[in-house]
């Protein structure tokens, strides 16, 4: 894979968010991401990050702006009735297993939702499963799962369907320290296997700069951008990477414009 | 085995202790049966009557089991219909608190009267007593989904059928079953009860008819027997829908987990 940003898959265009309630989530939001890009959104609580990923995945619709696919669906064309236009993966904040099924049962529910077979769909699970090294856990329910097996369900199931787009709203938040890196280093390998675009929501400067391309920092009350870190450092970054210069270089950027952001808003 | 007698070892030495001094007061103070029998003169009243107990148990137990199922599938129905439309649920549901909070003995005698079959006349009041548990149960149990499951859900454009059985459903079951186990008990409560409503006039033939006929001969002893019956009934209704709620939910849900490995 390039580490050149590829054509623009999709485009957020001065969109707006305010809920019901009054609270104005997002204004102004400029946002791109390039086929093949890993880019993380970074911002302190209520920054409206998770907001502008479910924007992009549909299950929210601006309320001021528009959401523009491009590239294969037909450029400048926006989806139907505000759905994506490319096939989509979501990880949320918690693992959302479905109790009653076993990781297999949840890794293969997109798909039975599809209305695909079930011994086709099984088997399309049993592999994503595999991909993010949990083959031999597809009979155990979640309540049996550590919580780093759980997300990796998750994951499994975001990725069953073979989306070109992968969200993720601050996934390894709850998880200690070691499960987290060590599944940012599968994520990063999981990427550049399937040839996805990432858009990752996180709150830590650290995971931010070890995994993407650009960071993008946003402020407060009105949600919005204000700043873009590119982290020049090629890929595939392994554990040596957190010590380099450029990964301690990155952080600091990262830390200083977030610091600003923060400042900003008072 | 230890387990067994840990949980159930206290109240069956308390139960045991409590007979034999029962047994014991009685025989001291030369206790005439028809105002305390002791336990041995009710087990042999049992065992005198077993024929025509038995067959009275099974009238009443009769009642209480069909009146349960269309209880079940009753109440879990109209809470499925209920989480159809807000608008039906609004409503109805003020009619079925107003039908659970009347006492059923007062509504007894006018079902008797209006209800040709007597035994369809006992059929309504069990039912009565038993859906409302199914039917607030369900209905909270289909409401209680986590709003990110729903995301979930409208992420992969599941239809409503399919976000009622992949996610509504399975999310009601620890609900409804917890709804039904207590319903098991209150139908027969509620079959017990209209027997009593409906009284001899009806020619019954239930458990309670046959207290009730005992009680008019001062048969102490076979009152007893029959209550005992009664109460030793309950306990396996509750006991039978337990083992069906465990067998349902021990492999997923908390309230049923064994050990983990």
């Amino acid at each position: 894979m390039s580490e050149a940003a590829g054509a623009p898959l999709v485009r957020l265009e001065s969109v707006g968010k305010r809920f019901d309630n009054g609270t104005v989530a997002l204004a102004g939001l400029e946002l791109l991401l390039r086929r093949g890009e890993f880019v993380s959104i970074l911002g302190p609580s209520g920054c409206g990050k998770t907001t502008a990923l479910r924007l992009i995945a549909g299950l929210a619709e601006p309320t001021l702006g528009r959401v523009v696919w491009e590239g294969e669906a037909g450029a400048g064309e926006t989806g139907r009735d505000g759905a994506p236009a490319v096939p989509l993966g979501f990880v949320f904040q918690e693992p959302t297993l479905l109790p009653w099924r076993t990781a297999l049962g949840n890794a293969a529910l997109p798909l039975v939702l599809a209305g695909m077979a079930r011994p086709e769909a099984r088997a399309q699970a049993a592999a994503a499963l595999a991909a993010v090294g949990l083959a031999g856990a597809g009979g155990l329910y979640p309540r049996q799962l550590s919580g780093g097996m759980r997300m990796r369900v998750s994951i499994a199931r975001a990725l069953v369907t073979r989306p070109s787009l992968l969200l993720m709203d601050e996934p390894f938040a709850a998880l200690d320290e070691i499960t987290r890196e060590r599944l940012n280093a599968d994520l990063l390998r999981l990427w550049r296997e399937r040839e996805l675009t990432v858009g990752f929501v996180t709150h830590s400067v650290y995971e931010s700069v070890f995994l993407s391309m650009r960071v993008l920092v946003m402020a407060r009350h009105p949600g919005r951008i204000v700043e873009e870190v590119k982290v020049e450092a090629p890929y595939p970054r392994d554990e040596s990477f957190r010590t380099s210069s450029v990964y301690a270089e990155a952080c600091r950027q990262v830390s200083a414009a977030l610091r600003r952001a923060m400042e900003e808003e008072r | 085995m230890r387990a067994v007698l840990r949980e159930a070892g206290p109240a069956a030495i308390l139960g045991v202790a409590g007979l034999v001094l029962w047994q014991a007061l009685v025989g001291l103070f030369h206790v005439p049966p028809y105002i305390l029998p002791g336990p041995v003169a009710i087990a042999v009243t049992l065992y005198r009557d077993a024929g025509m107990l038995f067959a009275s148990l099974m009238v009443t137990l009769g009642v209480a089991l069909e009146a349960l199922a269309v209880a079940v599938v009753g109440g879990a129905g109209l809470a499925i219909l209920f989480a159809q439309s807000r608008w039906i649920e609004r409503g109805l549901f003020p009619y079925a608190v107003i039908l659970q909070v009347t006492p059923v003995i007062a509504i007894a005698p006018l079902i008797l009267i209006y209800v040709g079959s007597t035994r369809a006349a006992l059929l309504i009041c069990a039912w009565i007593v038993a859906f409302f548990p199914v039917l607030s149960n369900t209905a909270l149990g289909l409401r209680s989904v986590d709003p990110a499951m729903l995301d979930l859900m409208a992420l992969y454009r599941a239809r409503p059928g399919q976000v009622l059985w992949y996610l509504r459903l399975p999310a009601a079951m620890p609900y409804f079953l917890a709804g039904v186990r207590i319903a098991g008990g209150l139908a027969l409560i509620g079959a017990v009860v209209a027997e009593f409503a409906a009284g001899t006039a009806a020619g019954g033939s239930g458990l309670a008819y046959r207290i009730l006929e005992s009680s008019y001969r001062l048969d102490i002893p076979r009152m007893y027997a029959a209550l005992f019956l009664l109460s030793v009934t309950g306990v396996a209704i509750f006991a039978l829908l337990s083992l069906v709620s465990w067998l349902a939910l021990h492999r997923w849900h908390e309230s049923a987990a064994r050990r983990d490995r």
